[in-house]
């Protein structure tokens, strides 16, 4: 599959990722779902390709940040369909992926 | 001169031999048991073998468990200060902003510390040490994910004691793995 858009975390959303819901501040982990997120993963999901994800950039990224996005996406669209159209890359932290794709995985969105 | 000098050889080779015959000092046994054989043998492959071949693959091996033991102690001391962090935050009774970025760069600097233990651990007991790195990293998820999965990461997050007790309980249990790990490389 190509990749047929992307997201740059630092650039398009912000590079100090939040909480995890809007009512916990601002650049959460929905807000981040809601605005980009799920819209490009549609996207990618229409066209049958890749959504990249850059995380690099950023201040670090909290666990409720995470789970507030991608366990999210991994809930709603499922792991399987998530594992197959995301892509990322994290130049900054390589621990990072592995972290999001357990996320995926096994999401503890609340 | 010539002809004195050249026959100097053949005289001496006739005094030993005269010497080893008449005067009984050495008693040389002609006939060697094959049990005394190997003895000798066996004798002289572990002089050898010792020094030159256990010795250094033993001092090696002493060498590859230091350096992963330091792995694991340097990992430790870097989630050890995002604990701390979080203790002074209790302490002073406040958390900001800057704190919360500053947690998450520690995080990151753990993050690196992991990946570092995971690779020598790949590069040096890959079998022996799977099991652990993936008990390390669970537990190591369950700590981050405690610390900033839950308020901290609020606007109005405000630090309190059980906050604090919480992370502390899940810093030990990361601890503890961390030095079992230290006594698994140990025995190895």
């Amino acid at each position: 599959m190509n990749e047929v858009c992307k997201i740059s975390i630092a650039n398009d959303f912000t590079d100090a990722p939040g909480a995890r819901y809007y009512e916990d501040g601002p650049k959460s982990g929905e807000e981040f779902y809601l605005t980009l997120l799920k819209i490009k993963f549609e996207e990618a999901i229409l066209k049958n390709g890749i959504l990249h994800i850059d995380l690099d950039n950023v201040w670090g990224y909290p666990s409720s940040f995470i789970s507030g996005s991608f366990g999210r996406l991994s809930k709603e669209f499922s792991a399987e369909k998530v594992i197959k159209h995301l892509t990322f890359k994290s130049d900054d932290n390589p621990m990072l992926i592995e972290k999001i794709f357990d996320e995926i995985r096994s999401p503890d969105y609340k | 001169m010539k002809s004195i000098l050249l026959l100097c050889p053949f005289l001496a080779g006739l005094l030993i031999g005269l010497l080893i015959t008449d005067l009984p000092f050495f008693n040389v046994v002609k006939d060697v048991r094959i049990g005394e054989l190997g003895n000798i043998l066996l004798a002289l492959t572990v002089a050898l073998f010792i020094p030159f071949a256990i010795a250094p693959w033993i001092d090696k091996r002493r060498y590859l468990k230091n350096f992963l033991i330091e792995e694991l102690n340097e990992l430790l001391t870097s989630v050890k200060r995002i604990q701390d962090k979080l203790r002074l935050c209790c302490e002073s009774k406040k958390i900001d902003k800057s704190d919360k970025v500053s947690i998450n760069l520690l995080f990151i600097e753990s993050d690196h510390k992991i990946d570092s233990v995971k690779q020598q651990f790949n590069k040096i007991f890959r079998r022996q040490t799977a099991d652990l790195f993936s008990r390390l990293n669970d537990e190591y998820n369950r700590y981050w994910k405690t610390v900033t999965g839950g308020d901290l990461m609020n606007e109005n997050f405000k630090i309190n004691i059980s906050f604090i007790i919480e992370t502390n309980n899940k810093f030990s249990c990361f601890g503890l793995l961390v030095k079992e790990g230290i006594h698994l490389i140990n025995n190895l």
